[in-house]
């Protein structure tokens, strides 16, 4: 009997669809073995509901037992603790995200019915979360956070919108970025173009066991690494930059780093506006221009702000892949790259390991390039979907700089050519709420500042009820909701690990056959 | 051989049971008697007390505790009558226990029971039920009856057997006293203690 009982756990006192349901723990259940974000099961009298764990609140049935407490067990051995059982009990909130229908081969539907008072509730089996999502598109991203059953994302529908990875540093974003990159580009879902500013997505990377397969040793045939560093020995082709591909919004995005002066943006747009050949100027000509007061009235800027812009702009050539005229379009070549299915990771290494000058800059070039590409094809003629992943995605996506950004432009517009953002940040409060409104899918992971973790929430549902869930959130967890799954799933997100990259590199041989069709 | 009784019912009215213990002995609150000629009913000793035999006496007035009187006064044993008040706690049918349905009857015999039985007894829970159900507004020494039942049915285990039961009876009187606070928590201070 007490075997058969243990599944259930308690039984439904009372509920409401805008606050969800209560159930009463049986009291051989211990509360502690029971947090915020687990599972939990309402089997219905035509259905089952799959609920998850808002509140935990420890109840009296009378004052009295404040008045009069039973004595600590070290005294007595429990003895009067155990009296008192009568008179405490534990309340669960729990809020139905998805009915399951009784027919266990069908799947999960929005939940428009309750349960009856004292429906039984039951811990979860994994059988009941492969009822999630339908298998062919289910793929495996963690376990939930008390138990070892397998939970998993819609990637396909992931990458239809943008999607926002958000958390501290440290909390695990790059290693979940990973497995789910990894799972786009094995499942063919779509291809990737990574602005890797750590280079973890290259190659190899360092782990807690050393060192372990990175995605373009996972999948060499369809992952290739471009380096804006020569001193890198992973990269298939080295980026270079020619002058006229720079924009005076690449410029302007990184203005706090080269210390622009009040004045240095106002002239750069003169500048810029005069002379098609603006940064060859400022960078090269200027500086070794005799008469300087005559260039200075000619262009009709202010000496001493020309003189400032140019000395401003001279860190750029730091930037060795940035050539007056370029040899060959390597950015051309990451296009052709993405169009035939083939994902690109951008990497930095050498001296530009860490720039965030570099970073930025050449992220936005190279972007700014195939939004005008893409953006001149019909939907018919781009098949690909491509999926843009960028770190410290603030930076471009900020109040500031959205509106006239190619980053801002993408995640407003993109979807339509089949081109969308995955955004992976640490401060999403300094993203544009217009841009985390469109963020369809969300990977939250620890995040400690208040105004993050309402930023995260923009434009959501059910935020109350999830912020109490995000706040117990430690490393390697997450909770993901949004688009790409139907209800709120907190999780430990699967390790990175040999298993892991073996599951990744195992050949399907029955899928490719379909998927060469492609 | 016949067992001797201990005591006989002398009065009933209602719930309000009076039995006269043979040769004034002293029966402590707390212990369980049973009847077995007519019916089969199981008692719990409630209270005991003296009633005074003479119209209007009152041996309040010596101004002793009433335990006292006869070694004090020998002659009150002619007209004080010692009386238990019991309370009838289950019925038995040769096979089970069950929450008594038959009335008791005058004169009946009382005997006592043995630690065999009351082990037997205590294995039905609406025992507790039926404690708990005793009005205590009616009978104020329930709860110290209850305790001196629970401490000598306990007596009779070994150490190790005697936590193990207490904390199943513990469980059983909270269950049963859960509108009872004040009276649960007196109950296990007593049986514990
Ligand atoms: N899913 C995971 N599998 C294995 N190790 C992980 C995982 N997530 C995080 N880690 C460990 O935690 C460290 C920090 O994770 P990382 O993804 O680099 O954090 P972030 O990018 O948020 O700063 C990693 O170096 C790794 O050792
Ligand atoms: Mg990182």
């Amino acid at each position: 009997m007490e075997k058969e009982l243990s599944n259930y756990i308690g039984y439904i006192t009372s509920g409401s669809f805008g606050e969800g349901l209560t159930f009463k723990l049986n009291t051989y259940v211990n509360p502690e073995n029971i947090r915020i974000g687990d599972f939990v099961v309402v089997e219905g009298k035509n259905m089952d509901y799959l609920c998850v764990v808002d509140d935990i609140r420890l109840k009296v049935t009378t004052d009295e037992v404040f008045f009069d407490p039973p004595v600590d067990e070290d005294v007595d051995d429990g003895i009067e603790k155990l009296a008192v059982s009568s008179f405490v009990y534990n309340e669960i909130s729990i809020f139905p995200y998805l009915s399951l229908p009784k027919d266990p081969n069908s799947y999960g539907t929005t939940v428009k019915t309750l349960p009856t008072h004292f429906s039984k509730v039951r811990s979860v089996k994994s059988t009941d979360f492969r009822r999630i999502i339908p298998e062919k598109n289910a793929f495996y991203i963690g376990t939930p956070l008390t138990s070892k059953e397998k939970l998993y994302i819609d990637l396909e529908k992931l990458s239809m919108r943008n999607s926002g990875l958000f958390g501290i540093t440290g909390s695990g974003k790059s290693f979940f970025a990973r497995i789910i990159f990894a799972g786009l580009i094995k499942n063919k879902i779509s291809t990737l173009l990574i602005f890797d500013m750590h280079n973890e997505h290259g190659r190899s990377i360092r782990s807690e066991s050393g060192k372990i397969d990175s995605l373009a040793s996972l999948f060499s045939e369809s992952v290739k690494i471009f380096d804006v560093s020569k001193s890198s020995k992973d990269a298939n082709t080295y980026i270079e930059i020619a002058y006229e591909d720079v924009e005076p919004e690449d410029v302007v995005l990184v203005s706090d780093i080269l210390q622009f002066s009040p004045k240095s943006e106002e002239t750069l747009e003169i500048v810029s506006r005069r002379r098609k050949d603006w940064l060859k100027f400022l960078l090269d000509e200027y500086p070794n221009v005799k008469d300087k007061k005559e260039v200075s009235d000619e262009l009709a800027v202010n000496l001493e702000s020309l003189d400032a812009l140019s000395r401003h702009l001279q860190k750029l050539k730091n930037l060795k892949f940035l050539k007056e005229t370029s040899s060959r379009d390597s950015i051309k070549s990451i296009i052709e790259n993405l169009k035939n299915g083939i994902s690109v990771v951008v990497q930095f290494s050498g001296d530009y390991k860490d720039d965030r000058l570099t970073y930025y800059f050449v992220s936005n070039i190279i972007t700014r390039r195939i939004f005008n590409e893409f953006s001149n094809l019909t939907e018919d003629t781009q098949k690909n979907r491509v999926v843009i992943a960028i770190e410290e995605a603030h930076k471009f996506l900020s109040k500031q700089y959205q509106a006239n950004n190619v980053f801002g432009r993408i995640a407003r517009e993109m979807r339509k050519f089949n081109v969308t953002l995955f955004i992976i940040d640490q401060r999403p409060s300094e993203i544009d709420p217009e841009v985390l409104s469109q963020i369809g899918t969300r990977l939250v992971m620890e995040l400690k500042d208040e105004n993050d973790i309402n930023a995260v929430f923009q434009g959501a549902s059910h935020t109350k009820r999830l912020v109490k869930i995000l706040s117990t959130l430690e490393q390697k967890q997450a909770l993901v909701f949004g688009y790409a799954v139907p209800l709120p799933l907190p999780i430990n997100v699967r390790s990175y690990d040999e298993e892991f990259i073996d599951e990744m590199k195992e050949v399907k041989t029955t899928k490719s056959v379909k998927d060469d069709i492609y | 051989m016949e067992e001797k009784h201990i005591a006989e019912i002398i009065s009933i009215d209602g719930l309000e049971i009076l039995a006269e213990p043979k040769e004034k002995a002293t029966i402590q609150v707390g212990t369980l008697l049973k009847t077995t000629k007519i019916n089969n009913l199981i008692f719990l000793v409630l209270d005991d007390l003296y009633i005074n035999m003479i119209p209007g006496g009152s041996h309040e007035s010596y101004g002793i505790p009433e335990e006292k009187l006869q070694e004090e006064y020998p002659h009150v044993n002619d007209y004080l009558r010692y009386l238990i008040k019991i309370y009838p706690l289950a019925e038995f049918d040769k096979e089970h226990y069950f929450p008594f349905t038959k009335s008791p009857v005058m004169n009946a015999l009382l005997y006592e029971v043995k630690f065999e039985e009351t082990k037997k007894i205590f294995d039905n829970i609406f025992v507790m039920l039926e404690l708990a159900r005793i009005d205590s507004n009616r009978f104020p020494k329930r709860n110290k009856a209850i305790i001196g039942l629970l401490k000598n049915y306990l007596s009779e285990f070994d150490k190790d057997e005697r936590s193990e039961r207490l904390k199943e009876l513990i469980l059983e009187l909270s269950t049963a006293f859960r509108k009872d606070y004040a009276s649960l928590m007196e109950i296990v201070r007593g049986v514990k203690g």
